[in-house]
C-alpha cells in the first residue's frame, strides 16, 4: 500500500479539529426547563454555552432493549444530512418512558419495558447521558466532554484563510456582530477548503462535523467498526491514528492496520463479564474512532481498590467518534447478552435473508476466464478430476470494453449456451457489474444516463468525470430513486442480453473507486440527488448500488428466485442485499490469519455472509498456503477462490494428486456440512445471530476468549481452529468454557473434556474442527459435484453427548431457492437426545414442504458402552435397526433408520 | 436394485465379468474383507463396506465408481457420486434410475457419432502414422549422415590439430629469433638515443658557453648588471636600452651571477633573446608557414586512420564471431555449460552478458591477427625480414587455430544434436529447425521445434519471444507429449513469458490452438505425426461386438 495516497487524521481537517479538542471543554448544557418526558420520548434542548447555538435532543425506544438518540441543530442554516435507507424499514418504536426524578443537576427517566429494566440519567451541566441496565451504569455519553457539533454558518467575507494561513480573529469578531446570538468559534485552517496532494476540496458549506464520546462501563473489549485488516478486539489508539471508516479501494492493503478499507459499519459491540451492549453511530460521512481502555480515573480507582482490598479495577472502554457531517444519530443496544445485541442490531438494520442454498457452496473465480472455451475447459477439467464446485465467476474482461451488462462478442459470443452448460451440471455463473459507466456514446447505459440525468454531478453541476477500468467514466447517482429503478431494470432478461436466471451478480469497485480521485475515490464536493454533497453520503454509495442490483434480481424473476450478489463496499444494512468479501487481499500467511478477525468483525456487524479470496488475490500462494486457505475457507460463510490477472492459474486440477486431494477434501468437508450451514443461515434470518461467531458469543463467561483471533464458532455446535501457520506440526487449541464442556474431534471422534489450551499434532490434511458435547449436527455425507445436486440426499445426524448424556439440534430444509419458505413451506426439525432416546419432531408440520431426504445414519459420540438394541419408532410402528459400536472412539453408528426427515415425530430408541 | 437381463442377475453398477463376485445365495463379503453383510445389503443405498464394494450401484459410498455398459456406445465408469444426482451421465440412463428421472437413452445416437468420429480420427492417425514412418526414416538417415559427418570432422580435426601444433612450433621458433633480433635492435636504438642525447647536451653547453663568453666582457667569472645592460639583445621592451630592472631580471635579481647561476637559470631566461636557434620568444603564436600544430595535425590524422582501420578489422572479426554464436544458438548448443546456464537467465540479462563480453573483446581481441599495415619501425633489413617472417608465422598459426576451433564447434554442435532426446525412434529429429505458424484474432504465433516460440500482433508491432525450447515436460509415462519453452520476454510486474506445447497425433505438423491461460503463460495444442507412435488402436470398447462389426 502507498500510505501517501491516504489521509491521516491530521490531514483530514475535521478529524484534526475534533481530536485536538480538550477533554471536558465542549461546553454543552441541557436547558433545564426544556426537558419533556412523555410515554414515547424524552426531549430536551441543548445549548452550546460558548456561542449560544441551540440543539434539539430526542430519545426514543425500540423493541427491544434499544434506545435511539438524535441531536440536531434547532435552526440549522440548511438541513443536515440524516441517513435514510440503511435501517430496516419497519422499525417499531415502543412506549414506556417515565420520569422518575428531577432536580437542578439531573433528571432520571425509567424505561420500564426493557429487560432488565433500564434507566436514563440526563445530567444538565455539562450535558451527560448515562444509561443504566439492571441497576448498572453501562454506557456513558459525553462523560469525557468531547461532544461537539459544528453548527452550520455563513461563509465570511473576504474569503477565509487558506489551509496553512492563520485565522484572522478580528474577522470573526466582525462576523459575530452580523449574526447576533450565533457567535462563531475562530476559524481554523481547513474549515472552508482543503487540499490533499493535488486534490482540492471546495467546502462551500464550511465546517459541519460532529463528535461525541461514549464510555462502555464494565466492558473488557470492544469489537466491530469494519472494515480494517486488523485484530478482532479493537486496539487502543493513543499512540496511533484512530480507526477510520471511509470506503476506499486500497491497493495491496496492509496486514494489521487501522487504515480504512472498502466498507464501513459504524457499529461496536462492547463485551464485559456481566453483559454486552452495542452502539450504532448512524452516519454515512467519513468517520474516525478513537479507542482507549479506561477508566481514565484509573489511579483513583486503584487507590479505592487498594483500600477495599480488591486488585481488580472495574474495566471500561472509552470511544470517541468523529464524523465530517450529519447529525448525532445513535442507537444504544442494551443486550444484555451478546446474542441479544445481535438480535437487536438485526431488528435495527435488517437480517441477512436466507441465500439460495447453492450460494453456500464452493465458488471458483479468477480475473479472468478468458473466453467460452476457457470456461468450458475449466468446467470439464474440474469434472475430470471429480472436483466439486458450484459457481464459476467472470471478472471485468468478459465485457465489451468494460461496459457492464454487455459481453465481448468474440470471446463470449454465446453466453446463454455457456451458462446453460454449467447449469446442466447443477452449477451457476456470476458476472461482474460495477457502478462506473464508460463514457462511450455507443453504450446504452451511458446514453440513458445522459438522456435522463442519472449521473453524479461535480460541484459546478456538470457531469462528474472519473477514471476507472473503462477510462473516462460517469458514476450513476444511486441516491436518485430514478437511478435505483433504472439500474434494477437493467437486470431483466430482455434487457441484459445473454443473461439467464442462473446468472448472478458481483458488484465491485463501489466504494466508489475512482482511479484519479482523492484517495482513489470520488471528490467530496461532488453533488448527489437532493443537493447532498458526496461527503455526506460517501459510505452509503455502495450500499445503494447493491440494493438496486438486489431489486433488479427480484425484478427479473418476478420475485420468484432469491438474489445472490457479492459486494466489496458496504454500509449498515448491506446484509439485506449482498454477501461481502474482504476485497483484494494478498497470498501470504498474515492475510490468511486476517480472514478470521475480518469476517468476525463483519459478522458481529450484521454481515454474516462473509469470506475472503481463498489463496489471496495478489501474488501466488504456494501449495501449502493454498491448502491451508481452502481448509480455513471451507468453514467460513462465503467460500470463493479468486486471483489477480497477473497470477498463475490455481484451478485445483493443475496440482498433483496429493495437493489436489487435500483441496478436494476441504471442499467435500464443506459440502457434507451443507445442511448445517443452511440451517444456520435460516436461523440467522430470524435471530440475527451470525453463523460465524466469536467464541465469546457462545462462552460469555470465559474471559480467555476475548482476544481470540484464530478460532471461532460455527453456530453453537462447532469449534473451528484452522491451521494458519506455515510448516505447522502442532496447533494449540483452546477449548472454551468450563469443566461441564466436552468436545469431539469431528474426524476421529476423540473426546476432549478439559477446558483450556491443548497442544495437538497436525498434518497437511488436518482441519481441526470440534463438535461441542450437547449438540446434534445434521450432515450429508455424499458430497456431489455441486451442492444443488445434494438437496434430496439423505442425512446423517452426529449426536455429540454432553456430560449428562444429552444433546439437541435442529435441521432446516426448504426448496433451496425462492420465497415459498416465507409462506411456511419449510421443515424445521428439532432433535433432542436424552435417556437413550433420540426424538425428531418437525416443528412446522403444516408447512406443506415435502422432501425425499431421509435419515441415513445416526452417529452418537460419547457413548460409553455398546447398546443391546436400536429401533426406530414412528407412531405405533417400531422397526429394529442394525448398529455398530466402536469401543475405541466410544461411538455408536445406527444403520439406516430410513424415515423421511419431514416425518412429523419419531423416536430412535437405543436399548 | 437388480436388473434381470435374461442372462442372469446383473448387479447394478458393475460390468458383467465381475458379476460372479456378487452371489445372491450367500452373505456378501466386502471385497476388502472388511465385513460380511446379508446379501440384501448389496446396493441397498447404505454403505457397509470400507471399500464401498457393497454399493457399486448407488451413491452411498464415497470414492467409489459406477459402471454403465452403454450398449451401442462405449461403456463408462463414473464416480458413484454421480448416481441419481439428477444429471444424465450414462447414455443408457443407468446412473439415473430413481423415480422421476427424465433421462433418455442416447447411446445409439452417441455411438453413431462416436464411431464416425473414431473412424475419422483413425484415418487421421493412420495418415499420421505413415508420416511418422517417413520421419523416422528421415531421422535415421539424418542421424547416419550426422554420425558420418562426425567421423569426417574428427579426422579433419586430427589433421588440423597437427597443423596447428606445427604452426605453433614454427611460430615459436621464428618468434624467438625475432625477439632476439628485436632485442639487439632495441639495444642499438637505445645506444643511439643516448648518443644523441649526449650530443645535444654538448651542443647546448657550447652555445651557453659562447653566450657567457660574449657577456662576460671583463672575464671575471661573473656577469654583472652592467655587462647585461651592454647587450642590447636583452632589451625586453625594445626601448633601445637595457634598463637596470631588465638586467636584474636576467641576473636573478642580484648584482651579478656566477656560471653556476647562469647555467642553471640565467641562461634559460636569456635564451629566447640571445640564442641563435631561437630568436623568437618562447611562446609565439603559430604562423602559417612552419606551425608545429600542422605537424601535430598530420600525425593525428595518420594515427586516426590507423585506429579506424584497426577498429574495422575488429568489427569484421566480431561479426564473424557473432555469426558463429548465432549458428551455435540455433543449433541449441552453447559453447560450454556455463554459456548454456547464462541463457537460462532472463533475456535481458543474457543480452547484458553478451554486451559485456563484446566490450571485453573490444579491448582484448581474442584471435585477431595483428594488423598487416606496414609500420616503419626503422628496423634494419635483417631485423625487418625476421619480423616479417614472424608475422607470417603468426598469421599461419592463427589460421590453423581458427580452422581447428571451427571444426570443434561444428563437432560439438553435431554431437549435441546427436545426444539430444528426439523421442522414440528419433521421430522428432527431422523437425529440428522447422517452424509452424498459427493465426488467431490478434496474433501470429510461431513455434520452431527445439527453437523459439514467438507471438506477433497481426495489426502491426514487433515480435515477442514467448520462450526458447527448454525440455520435454510430459508425464513420466509419456514425456514427449509436452514441450516447455522458457525465458521469453519478461512481463511487466510478472514472470518471463513461457509456453507449454501439448502434442497429439495428427497427420501434419500444425498448431491447433493458442491461448494464454495465465498472464504470460501460453498454452499451445499442436498436432504432429511424430506423436503417432503406434498404429491406430481400437477404443476401450473393443470387446464390444458392434465395434468389430463396424471395423
Amino acid at each position: 500500500v502507498d500510505h501517501s495516497k491516504f489521509k491521516t487524521c491530521d490531514q483530514s481537517s475535521f478529524c484534526r479539529r475534533n481530536r485536538g479538542m480538550q477533554k471536558g471543554m465542549s461546553g454543552y448544557e441541557v436547558i433545564q426547563d426544556s426537558l419533556e418526558v412523555t410515554d414515547d420520548a424524552v426531549r430536551a434542548m441543548l445549548i452550546n454555552t460558548k456561542n449560544q447555538v441551540e440543539f434539539i435532543l430526542e430519545i426514543t425506544a425500540l423493541d427491544k432493549n434499544s434506545l435511539h438518540l438524535v441531536i440536531n441543530e434547532k435552526n440549522p442554516l440548511h438541513p443536515r444530512y440524516v441517513v435514510r435507507d440503511a435501517l430496516f424499514e419497519d422499525l417499531k418504536t415502543i412506549k414506556g418512558f417515565h420520569l422518575e426524578s428531577k432536580n437542578t443537576e439531573k433528571a432520571v427517566v425509567e424505561m420500564g419495558n426493557f429487560h432488565p429494566a433500564s434507566k436514563i440519567e440526563l445530567k444538565f451541566k455539562p450535558f451527560t447521558l448515562d444509561l443504566y441496565s439492571g441497576g448498572d451504569l453501562v454506557i456513558s455519553t459525553n462523560s469525557r466532554g468531547l461532544f461537539n457539533i459544528e453548527h452550520l454558518r455563513e461563509k465570511k467575507n473576504p474569503a477565509p484563510a487558506v489551509d496553512d494561513a492563520p485565522a484572522d480573529s478580528e474577522e470573526s469578531n466582525k462576523m459575530d456582530s452580523d449574526h447576533p446570538g450565533q457567535p462563531d468559534e475562530d476559524d481554523v485552517p481547513g474549515m472552508w477548503e482543503e487540499h490533499f496532494q493535488s486534490h482540492f476540496d471546495s467546502k462551500v458549506r464550511g465546517p459541519e462535523s460532529i463528535s461525541c464520546d461514549f464510555s462502555f462501563i464494565g466492558a473488557e473489549e470492544v469489537y466491530g467498526i469494519p472494515e480494517h485488516a486488523d485484530n478482532f478486539a479493537l486496539k487502543e489508539t493513543k499512540s496511533s491514528d484512530p480507526y477510520r471508516l471511509y470506503n476506499l479501494d486500497v491497493f495491496e492493503y496492509e496486514s494489521w492496520s487501522k487504515m480504512a478499507l472498502y466498507g464501513s459499519i459504524p457499529f461496536v459491540v462492547a463485551v464485559g463479564e456481566k453483559r454486552s451492549v452495542g452502539l450504532l453511530w448512524l452516519n454515512g460521512a467519513e468517520t474516525w474512532i478513537d479507542v482507549q481502555k479506561g477508566p481514565e480515573t484509573a489511579v483513583m480507582s486503584s487507590i479505592v481498590n487498594l483500600m477495599s482490598g480488591s486488585n481488580r479495577r472495574s474495566p471500561q472502554v472509552d470511544t470517541h467518534w468523529i464524523s465530517e457531517s450529519g447529525v448525532i444519530d445513535v442507537y444504544f443496544l442494551l443486550g444484555p447478552g451478546p446474542k441479544d445485541v445481535m438480535s437487536q442490531y438485526g431488528a435495527l438494520s435488517g437480517n441477512t435473508p436466507l441465500p439460495p442454498h447453492f450460494a453456500l457452496g464452493f465458488h471458483h473465480s479468477r480475473w479472468n476466464y478468458n473466453d467460452e472455451n476457457d470456461v468450458k475447459s475449466v468446467d470439464s477439467r474440474m469434472d475430470e478430476v471429480n472436483f466439486p464446485y458450484d459457481f464459476l465467476w467472470l471478472d471485468i474482461e468478459h465485457t465489451d470494453g468494460k461496459k457492464y451488462f454487455t459481453w465481448d462478442a468474440v470471446k463470449f459470443p454465446h453466453p446463454k449456451d455457456m451458462i446453460e452448460n454449467l447449469v446442466s451440471k447443477g452449477r451457476k455463473m456470476v458476472t461482474i457489474i460495477d457502478p462506473h459507466i464508460k463514457k462511450d456514446n455507443g453504450y446504452f447505459v451511458h446514453a440513458d444516463a445522459q438522456a435522463n440525468d442519472l449521473y453524479v454531478k461535480n460541484k459546478d453541476g456538470n457531469e462528474y468525470d472519473g477514471w476507472c477500468w473503462p477510462g473516462s467514466s460517469g458514476y450513476l447517482d444511486f441516491f436518485n430513486p430514478k437511478v435505483q429503478e433504472y439500474w434494477s431494470q437493467q437486470f431483466t432478461l430482455d434487457k441484459y442480453q445473454g443473461s439467464t436466471l442462473d446468472l448472478y451478480t458481483w458488484n465491485d469497485m463501489n466504494e466508489p473507486s475512482v482511479f484519479n480521485g482523492p484517495e482513489i475515490t470520488m471528490t467530496k464536493d461532488a453533488k448527489h440527488f437532493g443537493g447532498w454533497e458526496h461527503r455526506d453520503v460517501h459510505n452509503i454509495y455502495g450500499f445503494l448500488h447493491v440494493k438496486s442490483s438486489f431489486d433488479g434480481h427480484l425484478l427479473r424473476s418476478g420475485g420468484k428466485r432469491r438474489p445472490f450478489i457479492l459486494t466489496r463496499a458496504f454500509f449498515v444494512g448491506s446484509q439485506r442485499y449482498a454477501a461481502v468479501w474482504t476485497g483484494d487481499n494478498t497470498a501470504n500467511w498474515d492475510q490468511l490469519k486476517l480472514t478470521i478477525p475480518m469476517c468476525l468483525s463483519l459478522s458481529i456487524s450484521g454481515i454474516g455472509f462473509c469470506g475472503a479470496d481463498v489463496g489471496g488475490f495478489f501474488q501466488n500462494p504456494d501449495e501449502e498456503l493454498l491448502i491451508r486457505w481452502y481448509q480455513a475457507g471451507a468453514f467460513q460463510p462465503f467460500f470463493r477462490v479468486h486471483s489477480h490477472i497477473e497470477t498463475a492459474r490455481r484451478e485445483p486440477y493443475l496440482y498433483g494428486d496429493e495437493t489436489r486431494g487435500l483441496l478436494k477434501k476441504a471442499v467435500m468437508q464443506r459440502y457434507t456440512f451443507m445442511p448445517y450451514w443452511y440451517t444456520l443461515f435460516a436461523e440467522y434470518e430470524h435471530t440475527g445471530v451470525p453463523p460465524m461467531r466469536p467464541l465469546w458469543m457462545e462462552f460469555t463467561a470465559d474471559g480467555n476468549t476475548l482476544k481470540m483471533d484464530d478460532q471461532f464458532m460455527l453456530g453453537s455446535a462447532l469449534l473451528i481452529a484452522p491451521v494458519l501457520d506455515s510448516r505447522a506440526s502442532t496447533i494449540d487449541i483452546y477449548f472454551p468454557g468450563t469443566d461441564a464442556e466436552v468436545w469431539y474431534d469431528i474426524d476421529t471422534f476423540k473426546k476432549f473434556a478439559k477446558p483450556g489450551f491443548e497442544l495437538l499434532g497436525v498434518t497437511m490434511a488436518s482441519i481441526p474442527v470440534y463438535q461441542r458435547g450437547g449438540t446434534i449436527v445434521p450432515r450429508k455425507m455424499r458430497a456431489r459435484r455441486a451442492t444443488s445436486l445434494m438437496l434430496n440426499d439423505p442425512i446423517t445426524l452426529f449426536v455429540a453427548l454432553d456430560k449428562g448424556m444429552r444433546a439437541n439440534g435442529t435441521l432446516y430444509m426448504d426448496e433451496g431457492d425462492g420465497y415459498e419458505y416465507r409462506n411456511g413451506k419449510y421443515a424445521l426439525i428439532e432433535f433432542s437426545y436424552q435417556n437413550g432416546v433420540l426424538n425428531g419432531r418437525n416443528a412446522n408440520p403444516s408447512g406443506g414442504f415435502e422432501s425425499k431426504t431421509w435419515l441415513e445414519r445416526v452417529v452418537i459420540l460419547g457413548m460409553k458402552a455398546a447398546p443391546k438394541s436400536a429401533s426406530i419408532v414412528v407412531g405405533k410402528i417400531e422397526e429394529a435397526l442394525h448398529f455398530s459400536y466402536d469401543i475405541a472412539s466410544e461411538s455408536l453408528t445406527v444403520r439406516k433408520p430410513g424415515i423421511l426427515m419431514t416425518t412429523s415425530n419419531w423416536n430412535l430408541i437405543i436399548g | 436394485s437388480e436388473l434381470d437381463l435374461g442372462a442372469g442377475l446383473l448387479i447394478r453398477g458393475i460390468p458383467l465379468e465381475r458379476a460372479a463376485l456378487y452371489d445372491p445365495a450367500k452373505d456378501f463379503v466386502c471385497l476388502d474383507r472388511s465385513a460380511k453383510v446379508p446379501f440384501a445389503f448389496v446396493n441397498d443405498d447404505y454403505c457397509d463396506c470400507a471399500d464401498g464394494s457393497d454399493e457399486p450401484g448407488t451413491a452411498a459410498c464415497p470414492d467409489t465408481t459406477f459402471f454403465c455398459s452403454n450398449a451401442g456406445h462405449v461403456p463408462q465408469v463414473i464416480p458413484s457420486s454421480r448416481v441419481n444426482d439428477g444429471i444424465c451421465d450414462c447414455c443408457d440412463t443407468s446412473d439415473e434410475y430413481q423415480e422421476g428421472s427424465s433421462c433418455v437413452n442416447t447411446c445409439s445416437l452417441l455411438g453413431e457419432a462416436a464411431r464416425e468420429h473414431y473412424l475419422k480420427a483413425m484415418r487421421e492417425h493412420e495418415a499420421g502414422f505413415k508420416s511418422r514412418m517417413n520421419l523416422v526414416g528421415e531421422a535415421n538417415a539424418k542421424r547416419n549422415e550426422l554420425e558420418a559427418k562426425v567421423k569426417e570432422l574428427k579426422a579433419l580435426r586430427e589433421t588440423a590439430e597437427q597443423e596447428m601444433r606445427d604452426r605453433e612450433a614454427a611460430k615459436k621458433e621464428v618468434e624467438a629469433r625475432e625477439a632476439a633480433a628485436l632485442a639487439v635492435h632495441r639495444q642499438r636504438e637505445e645506444e643511439e638515443r643516448q648518443q644523441r642525447a649526449e650530443e645535444e647536451k654538448a651542443k647546448r653547453e657550447e652555445e651557453m658557453k659562447a653566450v657567457w663568453q660574449k657577456l662576460d666582457v671583463d672575464v671575471d667569472g661573473l656577469i654583472s648588471l652592467a655587462e647585461v645592460q651592454a647587450d642590447l639583445r636583452l632589451d625586453q621592451n625594445k626601448d633601445g636600452v637595457v634598463s637596470v630592472e631588465e638586467a636584474r631580471f636576467f641576473v636573478l635579481n642580484q648584482d651579478s651571477m656566477t656560471w653556476e647561476d647562469f647555467s642553471r637559470t640565467g641562461w634559460i631566461l636569456m635564451r629566447p633573446y640571445v640564442s641563435d636557434g631561437a630568436r623568437k620568444p618562447m611562446f609565439t603564436p603559430p604562423e602559417a608557414d612552419h606551425d608545429p600544430g600542422w605537424l601535430l595535425f598530420v600525425l593525428f590524422a595518420v594515427g586516426l586512420a590507423a585506429i579506424l582501420f584497426l577498429c574495422k578489422q575488429q568489427e569484421e572479426e566480431e561479426e564473424h564471431h557473432q555469426q558463429q554464436e548465432e549458428e551455435k544458438r540455433e543449433l541449441g548448443q552453447g559453447e560450454d555449460e556455463h554459456a548454456e546456464e547464462e541463457r537460462g537467465e532472463s533475456e535481458e540479462e543474457e543480452n547484458k552478458a553478451e554486451d559485456f563480453q563484446d566490450d571485453y573483446e573490444d579491448e582484448v581481441p581474442d584471435d585477431v591477427p595483428e594488423p598487416s599495415v606496414v609500420v616503419d619501425h626503422g628496423y634494419d633489413e635483417e631485423t625487418q625480414l625476421l619480423v616479417d617472417e614472424a608475422e607470417k608465422a603468426r598469421k599461419e598459426f592463427n589460421e590453423a587455430d581458427r580452422t581447428l576451433r571451427d571444426l570443434e564447434h561444428e563437432l560439438n554442435s553435431i554431437s549435441a544434436t546427436l545426444e539430444k532426446d528426439f523421442g522414440p525412434e528419433d521421430a522428432f529429429l527431422p523437425l529440428e529447425g522447422q517452424c509452424m505458424e498459427h493465426t488467431d484474432r490478434e496474433y501470429l504465433y510461431k513455434i520452431c521445434w527445439f527453437g523459439q516460440a514467438t507471438q506477433k500482433p497481426r495489426h502491426g508491432g514487433g515480435e515477442t519471444k514467448l520462450g526458447s525450447w527448454k525440455a520435454w515436460a510430459g508425464p513420466e509415462s509419456n514425456p514427449h507429449e509436452k514441450m516447455m519453452f522458457e525465458n521469453g520476454l519478461g512481463c511487466w510486474n510478472g514472470p518471463n513469458r513461457s509456453a507449454h506445447v501439448h502434442l497429439t497425433c495428427g497427420k501434419e505438423n500444425r498448431i491447433v490452438s493458442a491461448s494464454e491461460p495465465s498472464r504470460c503463460m501460453y498454452h499451445f495444442d499442436v498436432e504432429t505425426p511424430a506423436m503417432c507412435a503406434h498404429p491406430p488402436a481400437l477404443p476401450e470398447a473393443s470387446s464390444h461386438l458392434q465395434w468389430h462389426e463396424e471395423l
